[in-house]
């Protein structure tokens, strides 16, 4: 499909105004990363068919990753193939008693424009970000030109999906890594938006919640209580390392609303591809947009048109793109997924497709398409000078033209 | 009373290359007080680097408050403070682990003080930090965990520093942490010098020590995956020493 993507300047006389919004507004707590300014003076305007076959797209791959999951569940020997912790694999037994219906269903996906099309790169499958900016940022840029219009707003739809799960005044807990401001900056803006739209929140680390007959309680100082919902920002991968006493197990089999169950790291692996053919279900849209995927130790080490990446791997960290990073950083990724295959995968390249700026100037582009129980649920844009996205992109509005380019 | 933006602001104004650095975590969640405006700039007893030198950053590591109140005495002599504070205000002075109570009204009263001082534009930094940030008391469970470490990313490199003229770095502390070990050893490996000034001493210039886990990639990662590994779901109190093997290492997160 033939990519209908601009970018557009935000007015120089509106952008610092913008820059502190965005921080107050948006919770962006992280306006700068090293030497680079994470707030884009760029808008993404994409047109009204390209937000269509996304939109088509996101919901089909979530309909397909969850189908994933539940045939994963009742062969979970193919877990093993994941390269999931043993902790993780040792537990996921007791989720036996999932139902999709009883929880909410989050989901991110990365898509890229290349030069032969849309691709994805992955799906954030546990614990995706990008709320406050599929949220917030529209609605302020929006305000700067005519004619644009932002998509669905991400934290609008998910209020909506709890209080259709919980009861209406519902104690909703924000379980993340509290120390972590990156986190922080998450939660504070989805529960100061649920608190808006009449429920009650906790901030809590994962041991602050306690499970008695499979349901969620608070024990946060001021705060105890049972819980409705929760929403977790708390990788499953780190929730193993936490002492034994802090009972992470009771989140793999709560009836607590939660968002996402555990079930959700069996497509959080990047491994995915290298089981789904032992699935025996149909997934042809993710065989469509995702590129091939192969174990690093089929892969030739001279062919240069693969890029390794962690099975759990983290805003591109570990992602062998040579256009990216440096050649010891090449080298090291190699030698730790050839050394280390089972936690590690191969890709195919493709060739990002860059838009570009107004100035003349080539960013590479990721939109983050999220979905909640299945449906679209907003766009979380990030920009790149260089064709990885990681902790240095930066953020930018994305925007829907009200008619066709 | 200020609000928390136009507080933000004041400390962050945008037109000032090194202000672009200032975290912003602290002055979001801080709760906004009523001040009486009669703030007065405290004293300090490291008059050696009192002497501005445009030529040097100065980078204050002191407990709480008296690191705001040390960068407010460098901005009365030119320099121009950021505040690098990364823990959140939790919900009450006794539920944080660190208390940045302190901090949170310092900042408050140095918006005013700040405000009337006309600091250049072009001035060398001085970044703040708290030298508690991983030492607070009493982590029982209910507690709220707002620990924090500095990171290389959450400063400007050694590169652009040098490009603005800074030559030399005065650490304004009674020890090096090892967190800012990592950032300053960056900075010596490209040339640029290194100092250390505690209390009334003369800044002595020092040969920064290797951190455990310097330059690897898995640096971040790694003392992020400490903070998984407390209990109360915060940073360890150390930067977590490597405890397995390059050939079990897994990566974790989200995106």
């Amino acid at each position: 499909m033939k990519h209908s993507i601009r970018l557009e300047l935000i007015p120089e006389d509106k952008y610092s105004d913008y820059r502190y919004n965005v921080i107050f507004q948006a919770y962006k707590w992280d306006p700068q990363v090293g030497d680079n300014n994470t707030v884009s003076k760029h808008v993404v305007i994409l047109d009204p068919k390209t937000v269509e076959q996304l939109k088509s797209w996101a919901e089909q791959l979530s309909s397909e990753t969850m189908l994933m999951e539940e045939k994963l569940l009742k062969n979970l020997s193919l877990a093993k193939e994941l390269g999931l912790p043993d902790k993780i694999r040792n537990t996921l037994g007791h989720t036996l008693n999932y139902n999709r219906n009883k929880h909410v269903r989050l989901m991110r996906f990365d898509f890229h424009p290349t030069k032969t099309g849309w691709a994805i790169s992955e799906v954030n499958s546990d614990v995706p970000g990008g709320f406050a900016e599929a949220s917030v940022l529209p609605e302020i840029t929006s305000t700067y030109f005519d004619g644009y219009r932002p998509a669905e707003n991400f934290a609008n739809i998910m209020v909506e999906a709890f209080k259709s799960k919980t009861k209406a005044v519902a104690n909703i807990a924000f379980v993340h890594a509290t120390a972590y401001s990156d986190d922080r900056q998450v939660m504070q803006f989805l529960s100061d938006h649920f608190m808006e739209n009449g429920m009650n929140t906790v901030f809590a680390a994962p041991d602050h919640i306690k499970w008695i007959n499979k349901k969620a309680f608070s024990i946060v100082e001021g705060n105890e209580c049972e819980i409705d919902g929760i929403i977790r920002f708390f990788p499953l991968d780190w929730l193993v390392s936490l002492p034994r006493t802090s009972k992470w197990q009771g989140y793999y089999d709560c009836e607590t609303v939660s968002c996402n169950h555990p079930i959700a790291i069996l497509t959080q692996s990047k491994r995915l591809p290298l089981i789904w053919d032992k699935l025996d279900i149909k997934i042809p849209v993710w065989k469509e947009l995702l590129p091939e995927t192969k174990s690093p130790k089929d892969v030739n080490p001279q062919n240069t048109n693969w890029i390794y990446k962690p099975a759990l791997g983290r805003v591109g960290e570990g992602i062998s793109i040579k256009e990216a990073i440096s050649k010891k950083e090449l080298l090291e990724i190699e030698k730790f997924a050839r050394r280390d295959s089972k936690n590690w995968v191969s890709q195919q390249m493709f060739e990002s497709a860059p838009v570009k700026s107004i100035n003349g100037e080539n960013y590479h582009l990721c939109l983050g398409v999220f979905t909640i129980d299945g449906k679209f649920a907003g766009f979380y844009g990030r920009i790149s000078l260089y064709p990885r996205i990681d902790s240095n992109a930066e953020d930018i509005s994305v925007l829907v033209s009200k008619e066709s380019v | 009373m200020k609000d928390r933006m136009n507080m933000y602001k004041i400390w962050a104004p945008d037109n000032v290359l090194w202000t672009q650095w200032t975290k912003p975590v602290l002055f979001a969640s801080l709760p906004c007080n009523n001040n009486d405006g009669n703030c007065e700039l405290k004293t300090s007893n490291a008059d050696h680097i009192h002497m501005f030198d445009y030529n040097a950053a100065v980078i204050v590591d002191l407990p709480g408050k008296e690191s705001v109140d040390e960068g407010l005495v460098l901005a009365q002599c030119g320099y121009r403070p950021v505040p690098l504070y990364n823990g959140v205000y939790g919900n009450s002075k006794f539920s944080m682990i660190v208390d940045v109570q302190g901090i949170a009204e310092a900042l408050q009263e140095g918006a005013d003080i700040l405000f009337a001082l006309n600091i250049r534009a072009d001035a060398p930094p001085v970044f703040l930090l708290d030298s508690n940030r991983m030492t607070g008391q009493g982590k029982e469970p209910g507690k709220y965990d707002n620990r924090w470490c500095v990171f290389p990313q959450d400063m400007p490199s050694a590169s652009l520093l040098l490009k603005n003229g800074i030559q030399k770095i005065i650490v304004r502390s009674a020890r090096i942490q090892e967190d800012l070990a990592h950032i300053l050893l960056r900075y010596q490996n490209q040339g640029i010098h290194i100092f250390l000034c505690n209390n009334d001493e003369i800044p002595k210039e020092l040969k920064v020590s290797k951190p455990s886990l310097y330059m690897s990639l898995f640096y971040r990662f790694k003392v992020t995956l400490g903070l998984s590994r407390n209990a109360t779901g915060g940073f360890g109190a150390v930067i977590p020493e490597p405890q397995i093997g390059w050939s079990n290492r897994r990566y974790y997160g989200y995106g």
